[in-house]
């Protein structure tokens, strides 16, 4: 990067099925708030505003970044969306990073938000293109064929999917943001129906109401901040072509080349060994495994031993997704900038009951489209 | 390959949706519903802003008191649509969109004109015309459109 950027502030909403007690712009400025409150920032201080969220057929509200100018304390500043599906919210915290680092912003606020409850994702999500069916299979239908791929190359047992979604509960219930909290076994997530073999309810995210804001700034004021900063080691996106010939998505290409950029940046060479904690885009519970695998955390075809072995549960070697990740709390265009965020948080040593032992460094990642963009930030104790 | 014509596809695009108003524009409509009054909210920096937004768009502080203001206002930017176009358009017959800067209010409020459009000019005097009791629903056409005060 051209200049060090820091995470100075992180801000998040009490997330739940349905926040009819606010509108979106109310669910934004909820986020923004606690953001800036806790980098000890006003308005004022901020110098560009960057948002983003999932496609507007969601809400169905065309163009919100329009009319949430004011909401996100955007007036007379530069104000730019970006749209990168499912991973919209890491996307738009690293717009918020090529920003700083560009050298031309002190202070950027980016902000990323999803109010499921107004509209129906599965269709949302649906393509309505001319001459594309329209299936209407949601990322439940679309993503299902990956996992029972998955499980065919690896040989993986049938408890591991849920052995994650368990696994996963059990984090959120030490997260006060996240959605899904109560307990529940990996008997429990076996019983309940399967919507999209080999995935079933209990291993599927929820629809979420829920909002991220992170404040991103330069050393200097990091420096000044109330604070211990999380330091931006190395942030990186790339997407990935359709329909390319030999494409792999269940350990996709973008993806490790993805995580190769971060690590090498960030100065990694052994991400299991130098990293102590990632939180990472899990939507349906298998896609752990696999996003082990095409992060470099083990060898392909290792993932579920990881997890069965129980390295990624918290307390052990790598805990994954300490807040629970997207498993329990899924406001989609707000996800992957949770995930950054609650990377944050754990390199400042804020993560409240979730904090993971001794992290030094964090990876927060996340992926959207049809296993197509990805973007991951490597954040740090030490600049 | 024999040459075949390309093909269209007609895509229609619908779905319904249930938006929350939250406690600050939701007043503000249960307002023109409940009691054919029209609320603003007075913001720093901003004076009373209609419809009220609960925070201000300067430097994001809340919103203070709740002004209610008046029916009539004055009418700062117009556009007379000629030809309507049946479905589309909230009327068959030419008609205008407006800003109106409400009596009390700081801000102009986008509404409509149905009538005697040819003699609306920026600075005429309009009121609002509610709907019937029994066809508010909470909307921003509870006010059913704007006409010119009689003078």
């Amino acid at each position: 990067m051209k200049r060090p950027v820091a995470v100075v502030g992180v801000g998040q909403t009490r997330h739940a099925s349905r926040r009819a007690d606010v509108s979106i712009a109310e669910l934004v400025r909820e986020a923004v708030d606690r953001a800036l409150l806790d980098a000890g920032l006003e308005h004022r201080d901020i110098d560009a505003v960057v948002v983003g969220k999932a496609p507007d057929q969601l809400e169905g509200v065309m163009q919100p970044e329009q009319f949430l100018a004011g909401a996100l304390g955007a007036h007379l500043k530069p104000l730019i969306r970006v749209h990168t599906a499912g991973s919209v919210g890491a996307s738009t915290a690293i717009t918020g990073v090529t920003h700083v680092a560009s050298g031309l912003f002190e202070r950027v606020l980016a902000v990323a938000f999803e109010k499921q409850s107004e509209g129906n994702a599965m269709w949302a999500l649906s393509p309505k293109m001319p001459f594309t069916a329209p299936l209407v299979a949601g990322a439940g239908g679309f993503f299902a064929p990956y996992c029972r791929a998955y499980i065919a190359r690896t040989g993986a047992p049938p408890h591991i999917g849920p052995t994650i979604a368990a696994n996963a509960r059990a984090n959120a219930a030490r997260n006060d943001y996240a959605h899904l909290r109560e307990p529940m076994t990996v008997e429990d997530v076996t019983n309940s129906p399967v919507l999209w073999d080999p995935i079933r309810y209990l291993e599927t995210c929820p629809s979420s109401d829920g909002a991220c804001a992170l404040v991103l700034a330069s050393e200097e004021t990091a420096r000044k901040g109330p604070r211990r900063p999380a330091w931006v080691k190395s942030a990186a996106s790339y997407a990935e072509a359709m329909w390319v010939p030999g494409r792999d998505q269940v350990n996709p290409l973008a993806g490790r080349v993805c995580a190769k950029h971060v690590y090498e940046r960030a100065g990694i060479r052994d991400p299991w060994r130098e990293i102590q904690t990632a939180e990472i885009y899990v939507p349906f519970s298998w896609f752990e495994a696999m996003w082990l695998e095409n992060l470099g955390f083990c060898d392909v075809g290792q993932g579920w031993r990881v997890v069965d072995r129980g390295e990624q549960r918290f307390g052990a070697h790598l805990p994954i997704n300490p807040s629970g990740g997207v498993l329990c709390t899924n406001p989609i265009g707000a996800s992957g900038m949770l995930r950054l965020g609650e990377a944050a948080l754990q390199v400042m040593g804020r993560a409240g009951d979730h904090q993971v032992d001794g992290v030094k460094n964090a990876l927060g990642h996340a992926y959207g489209g049809g296993a197509q963009y990805f973007a991951m930030w490597v954040v740090s104790t030490e600049r | 390959m024999a040459e075949i014509p390309p093909l269209h596809q007609e895509v229609v695009l619908e779905f319904p949706y249930k938006h929350s108003t939250g406690p600050v524009i939701g007043r503000f409509l249960a307002g023109l519903k409940e009691q054919k009054k029209i609320w603003g909210q007075r913001v720093r920096g901003q004076g009373v802003v209609v419809p009220p937004l609960g925070y201000s768009e300067l430097d994001g502080s809340a919103g203070d008191e709740w002004v209610e203001v008046q029916p009539t206002g004055t009418v700062t930017a117009v556009a007379v649509v000629h030809e309507p176009i049946e479905g589309l358009h909230p009327f068959t017959t030419p008609f205008a969109f407006v800003l109106v800067r409400l009596d009390g209010a700081d801000t102009a409020l986008a509404h409509v004109v149905k009538d005697d459009v040819a003699r609306l000019r920026v600075g005429t005097r309009v009121e609002a015309v509610w709907a019937p009791d029994d066809q508010r629903q909470g909307t921003i056409r509870d006010i059913a459109c704007f006409r010119i005060v009689a003078t």
